[in-house]
C-alpha cells in the first residue's frame, strides 16, 4: 500500500514517498520516512509491508558502508544499483525466500550526473527517469509521462510531484495526507514533507 | 415428533424405537456448539474477516507528551466469549527506566520481555551505561525478526527514560518497530484512537494527560467486548516510571462518567419504548 515515485531531472532526482503506516484498517503512522539516506548523494525508497522495508534497507545501508569501508573508495550509482540487485537476486531462492520490497534508488554522481533506477523484490533492475513503485504507478505513470519533458529544472521537477501527489489524494481510495520528498542535487540531500 | 437418535449422545446399548417411548422420551434441544478459542481476541464468525483481524483482546495506550510518556492498559483476558481474567498485568516492568506493554500472547510478551530486562541489565554491567530505548526496543526486533514465520503473537509498546529524553516504540511479531508519539494496540485500540486523537495535546500536565488515558481506555472497554476490567496508568519521567493508577474499575468510570453528563448511565438515553 505504500506509494513511491520518483523522477530524474537535468542535475536532480526526486524521490517521494507516502508516510502512512497502516495494520488492517488503522493507520498507526503517518510521518514514517521510507526513504533511506545511503549517503550524501544517493536516496533508495523501498515500499514493503511490515519489517521486511526496515530490515531490507537496513542491510543495504550498513553493507554499502562497508564496501567504502572495505575498499575506500565511494561506489558510484550504476554501481551501487547493481550491488542492491544483487542483494534481492541471492535471497529469491534463500531459504527465507525473496526480500519482499521493492525500491527506488536515485542519487547524483560526483561529476553530476543524476540517475534513477527501479528495483524489484526479484532482482529486476532498469534504469528510468520517472517511475513509481506499487498501487502508484496506476494512478501516476500516466501523468508522469504526460508531464516529462528532457532536461527538468529542479522547480519544475517539484511541481511535477505536487501534481502527483494530487492526484493520488484525489483518487487514490486510501488517503494519504503526508508525503516525505527528498531531492538530490550535487549539493547534497534536501528534504521536505508535503 | 423429533427424531431422537441414541447413539449420538453416546449410549452404548442399541436402542429400538417403539410407539410408547414416544412418550417417554425426552425431546431434547440440541446443545449450543460451544468453541474455545485461543487467548486470539474477539470471537470471529466465519473464521474471521481478514481486515477485522485485530492484535488481540486487549486495549493499551500510550503517548509522549510534554512530562514524558503515558501509559494505560485494561486488565482483560478473554478466550473467545469466556472471560478468564479480569485482572491481568498487561505493563510489564522490564526495568526501573523500562516499561514494556502487553497485547497478543501473554507468554510471548512475558518471556521475549524478561529475556530483555536481562540483555539490558547484562549490557549495563559490561557496559558501565544503561541501554538507551532505542537499543532497547532493535535488539527485540531483531529477535522478532528472527522469529518471524514461528507464530509468535505479540504487538508491544516498549517505553521508557535514557539519556536523550524519553521515547515510545511500538513493536510486532512482523518485526516492525516504529518511533512515534501515540500508539494503541489491541482489538479496542480503534476506539482510544477516537478519543486519543480528539484531545492529545503535547503540552497536557500531567494530570490532563492521566484523565485522557483513563477516558480513552474505559471508552474502548464500554464498546470492545475483549477489554475490560481494571485501567492501569503509568507515568515515565526522567528519573524513571510511576505507577499512577494500579486499577481503576471501568464499570465505575462509566457511572461516573455518566453523572458528569448528567445521565443514569444504563444506556436508555434514546429511551426507547415499543408500545
Amino acid at each position: 500500500m505504500d506509494s513511491i515515485f520518483g523522477l530524474q531531472g537535468s542535475d536532480f532526482v526526486i524521490v517521494a514517498c507516502d508516510g502512512s503506516i497502516a495494520h488492517s484498517i488503522l493507520k498507526i503512522k503517518e510521518t514514517e520516512d521510507k526513504i533511506l539516506k545511503l549517503d550524501d548523494h544517493k536516496i533508495f525508497g523501498i515500499s514493503g509491508e511490515g519489517a521486511d522495508r526496515n530490515s531490507f534497507g537496513e542491510l543495504v545501508h550498513k553493507n554499502h558502508s562497508l564496501i567504502r569501508y572495505k575498499t575506500g573508495a565511494y561506489m558510484n550509482l550504476k554501481e551501487t544499483a547493481h550491488f542492491v540487485r544483487s542483494m534481492y537476486a541471492q535471497a529469491i531462492r534463500s531459504r527465507d525466500g525473496p526480500h519482499q520490497c521493492n525500491g527506488l534508488l536515485g542519487g547524483v554522481d560526483s561529476d553530476g550526473t543524476p540517475s534513477l533506477y527501479w528495483l524489484d523484490y526479484l532482482g529486476s533492475l532498469q534504469k528510468i527517469t520517472r517511475g513509481a513503485q506499487g498501487y502508484a504507478n496506476y494512478f501516476l505513470l500516466g501523468l508522469l509521462d504526460n508531464q516529462y519533458k528532457p532536461n527538468l529544472t529542479k522547480e519544475e521537477g517539484i511541481e511535477i510531484i505536487k501534481k502527483c501527489i494530487k492526484e493520488l489524494q484525489t483518487r487514490f481510495l486510501i488517503a494519504q495526507n503526508k508525503f516525505i520528498v527528498k531531492i538530490v542535487t550535487k549539493q547534497g540531500i534536501e528534504t521536505f514533507t508535503l | 415428533m423429533i427424531d431422537f437418535d441414541p447413539s449420538s449422545f453416546g449410549l452404548a446399548h442399541t436402542y429400538q424405537k417403539e410407539d410408547k417411548d414416544e412418550i417417554n422420551t425426552l425431546a431434547l434441544p440440541s446443545a449450543p456448539q460451544v468453541i474455545y478459542k485461543t487467548l486470539n481476541g474477539p470471537t470471529q464468525i466465519n473464521g474471521g474477516n481478514k481486515l477485522n483481524n485485530f492484535k488481540h483482546g486487549t486495549t493499551t495506550l500510550g503517548f509522549v507528551f510534554k512530562e514524558g510518556i503515558l501509559l494505560a492498559v485494561d486488565s482483560r483476558a478473554s478466550m473467545g466469549s469466556f472471560l478468564s481474567s479480569e485482572q491481568v498485568r498487561k505493563v510489564i516492568e522490564i526495568n526501573e527506566y523500562l516499561l514494556g506493554t502487553m497485547a497478543g500472547g501473554a507468554a510471548d510478551c512475558q518471556y521475549w520481555l524478561a529475556y530483555l530486562a536481562n540483555h539490558c541489565r547484562t549490557y549495563e554491567l559490561k557496559n558501565g551505561s544503561k541501554l538507551s530505548v532505542a537499543a532497547a526496543s532493535k535488539f527485540l526486533q531483531g529477535i522478532l525478526i528472527g522469529y518471524r514465520n514461528s507464530g509468535l503473537s505479540m504487538g508491544c509498546m516498549i517505553a521508557g527514560t535514557d539519556t536523550t529524553g524519553q521515547h515510545l516504540y511500538y513493536i510486532d511479531n512482523d518485526g516492525m518497530r516504529l518511533k512515534g508519539d501515540i500508539f494503541s494496540v489491541g482489538s479496542g485500540s480503534t476506539y482510544a484512537y477516537g478519543v486519543l486523537d480528539n484531545h492529545y495535546r503535547y503540552e497536557m500536565s500531567l494530570n490532563e494527560a492521566v484523565e485522557l488515558g483513563i477516558r480513552a481506555i474505559y471508552h474502548a472497554t464500554h464498546r470492545d467486548t475483549a477489554s475490560g476490567g481494571v485501567v492501569r496508568v503509568y507515568h515515565i519521567h526522567q528519573n524513571g516510571w510511576t505507577k499512577v493508577h494500579d486499577g481503576i474499575d471501568v464499570v465505575d468510570l462509566h457511572y461516573q462518567f455518566a453523572q458528569q453528563k448528567g445521565l443514569v448511565g444504563d444506556g436508555d438515553e434514546a429511551k426507547q419504548r415499543l408500545f
